[in-house]
């Protein structure tokens, strides 16, 4: 800013004062940034990139989204294998809570499932009858026997 | 009247050939041992029983239910009878269906419930009786149609047939098998 020329003095010695002042008060940089600053910066950057390696270090699987699920495909694997090998109720002598015969051809263990029901106590439904009565009983046993080692074609 | 001498003649050898046919009829032998044991002819009967013990081997597994099929020629052998086995949960005859008995083949089966008494291992299931030719060995077949222990599961059971010692057929010597 430049004063014109019909200014008083003051003003023109305020004007030098402030350059002064402002020239002394902006850092100039030269293209170097000052050693203290540089240290500053680059422990920082150290501090951080050793988080980062502490982070990685301590993955031992790369975080590829392929390996995250074939973790969980493995996991559900192993899930389903724990679940398909566990012992059967019926290996334990315990009465087992069985589904009718339905299409397949009736042999003796059918009858012998829904014995064993009844003697459990179990409620069972109507989809266990044979004599038409609408409920599985004693009789139903009997007929499942029958059915079981009969010769004519309609076994099942 | 009386008839010509020819006439009393052909009366004579009439009467002649049928008393020698009537004989002929009676002592001919009944190939057919069901007729055989239905005439209930004593003396040279061309048909004789036998029986056969039905073993079930289940391993160390209780056996609860069993179920087999006996097939035979039924031709020459006839089914007379079915009884239980030896261990007390199988000592009632099996279930089994009396078209069976003369149709070639025949279903047994039974179960129990009483898991305790449930045999294992060896065991005689049933007793098969039949009627068979005079001097001749059925041959049977038998295969495991089911097999289970307690609670329902399929097992498997090695199966065997042995003539019952006491009525082994005259063509059978003791333990061996048809």
């Amino acid at each position: 800013m430049h004063l014109k020329d019909n200014q008083p003095q003051a003003q023109a010695d305020l004007e030098v004062r402030l350059e002064e002042a402002l020239r002394g008060a902006t850092v100039r940089t030269d293209g170097d940034v000052p050693e203290h600053v540089d240290k500053r910066v680059l422990a920082i950057i150290d501090a951080k990139v050793g988080q980062m390696s502490r982070r990685q270090a301590g993955s031992p699987v790369p975080h590829h989204p392929a390996w995250r699920w074939a973790a969980a495909l493995l996991v559900c694997s192993g899930l389903g294998l724990v679940v398909l090998r566990r012992p059967h109720a019926a290996s334990h002598g315990e009465a087992v809570v069985a589904a009718p015969p339905g299409t397949r051809p009736v042999d003796i263990v059918d009858a012998y499932l829904l014995a064993s029901q009844l003697q459990a106590g179990v409620k069972l439904d109507s989809r266990w009858d044979r004599n038409g009565d609408e409920r599985g009983d004693a009789r139903d046993v009997e007929a499942l026997a029958k059915q079981a080692v009969a010769l004519s074609p309609d076994r099942g | 009247m009386t008839p010509p001498s020819h006439s009393r003649c052909h009366l004579f050898l009439g009467a002649v050939l049928m008393l020698v046919g009537g004989l002929g009829l009676r002592s001919a032998p009944t190939a057919d041992p069901a007729e055989a044991a239905r005439s209930g002819r004593a003396g040279a009967s061309p048909v004789e029983f036998c029986s056969y013990d039905l073993w079930l081997d289940s391993g160390s597994a209780p056996l609860v239910a069993y179920q087999l099929q006996i097939t035979y020629d039924k031709g020459r052998v006839r089914v007379v009878g079915l009884e239980g086995g030896a261990a007390p949960v199988y000592r009632e005859a099996p279930y089994y269906d009396r078209t069976g008995f003369e149709a070639g083949r025949i279903i047994v089966a039974a179960f129990t419930t009483d898991h305790a008494q449930a045999p294992t291992g060896r065991t005689r299931v049933a007793r098969i009786h039949l009627a068979v030719p005079r001097g001749a060995v059925p041959e049977l077949g038998v295969p495991l149609m089911a097999a289970a222990r307690p609670g329902g599961a399929r097992c498997q059971a090695a199966v065997e047939v042995m003539p019952t010692p006491a009525t082994a057929p005259a063509g059978v010597e003791r333990g061996e098998r048809p």
